[in-house]
């Protein structure tokens, strides 16, 4: 039951990532749709470990907090920890192509760039099923 | 994604809701916050729609939907802190990357500092 449930998260988040690919003017900072859509899911990732250290600062303060018993959950830990392994290896790759582009349109997006974003769609993905374990 | 595909997920997502109470009869808090979350992700979603000016009166009727759906579960309640807890953490990492793909918006991903291992 909890797993559907979180479907309808995933689902939104799905629903919303589809869209801004379709739909939404590209950020200003961005020179194409391309680095624009790399550089989304990068400020996603990264925001969700910051937030994840919030908490975790949040229930050293105040262990009663209903969140709690969800910081200190091994699996929980683990996917966030994953997205930042991910992080550490994806935001200097996309700098460096970010500003290639800049310079050539055509610059190819690094291929570890690529696989660590994959990771970090992958491991988003798993956070309907985070819990209960 | 077609418009009309968009509608018809959240449609569902919207008539999939009353299973949930059907199945256990008990939605809790942190589900309230799940939803709050889900919500939030919906309106990005019309918001987006709505700068590309087109369907914005489809997913609004969706959005009702939902809003009816998340007022019903907003009356019931639920006991288990450490499921709680676990709903509750995943909601608020699911909005933080909801928050985050907003904040691409404005803020180049290149300005940010990458953050250290928890």
């Amino acid at each position: 039951m909890r797993n559907r449930i979180f479907c309808i998260t995933a689902c939104a988040l799905i629903l919303m990532c589809g869209c801004k690919t379709a739909s939404a003017p590209l950020p200003p900072w961005a020179p194409n749709a391309q680095v624009a859509t790399a550089g989304s899911v990068i400020s996603a990732a990264n925001n969700v470990v910051v937030g994840y250290e919030q908490d975790q600062k949040d229930c050293a303060a105040n262990a009663a907090l209903t969140k709690c018993p969800g910081v200190s959950s091994p699996a929980i830990h683990k996917a966030v920890q994953d997205i930042q392994q991910a992080l550490v290896v994806a935001q200097p790759q996309f700098n460096s192509w970010e500003t290639a582009v800049r310079q050539d349109p055509a610059a190819t997006e690094p291929a570890n760039l690529a696989a660590a974003i994959s990771t970090i769609q992958a491991v988003l993905a798993q956070f309907p099923s985070l819990t209960g374990k | 994604m077609s418009i009309s595909l968009l509608v018809q997920l959240l449609l569902g997502i919207a008539s999939s809701i009353p299973a949930f109470l059907d199945s256990e009869g008990i939605i809790s808090a942190g589900l309230e916050k799940l939803f709050e979350v889900s919500l939030a992700a919906v309106t990005a979603i019309i918001a987006a729609i709505r700068s590309g000016g087109t369907a914005a009166s489809e997913l609004q009727s969706a959005l009702s939907a939902l809003q009816a759906e998340y007022t019903a579960i907003q009356q019931n309640t639920y006991a288990d802190p450490v499921v709680l807890g676990e709903i509750a953490e995943v909601s608020l990492l699911v909005g933080d990357a909801i928050q985050g793909f907003e904040n691409a918006q404005t803020v180049d991903p290149s300005t940010l500092p990458v953050p250290p291992l928890p």
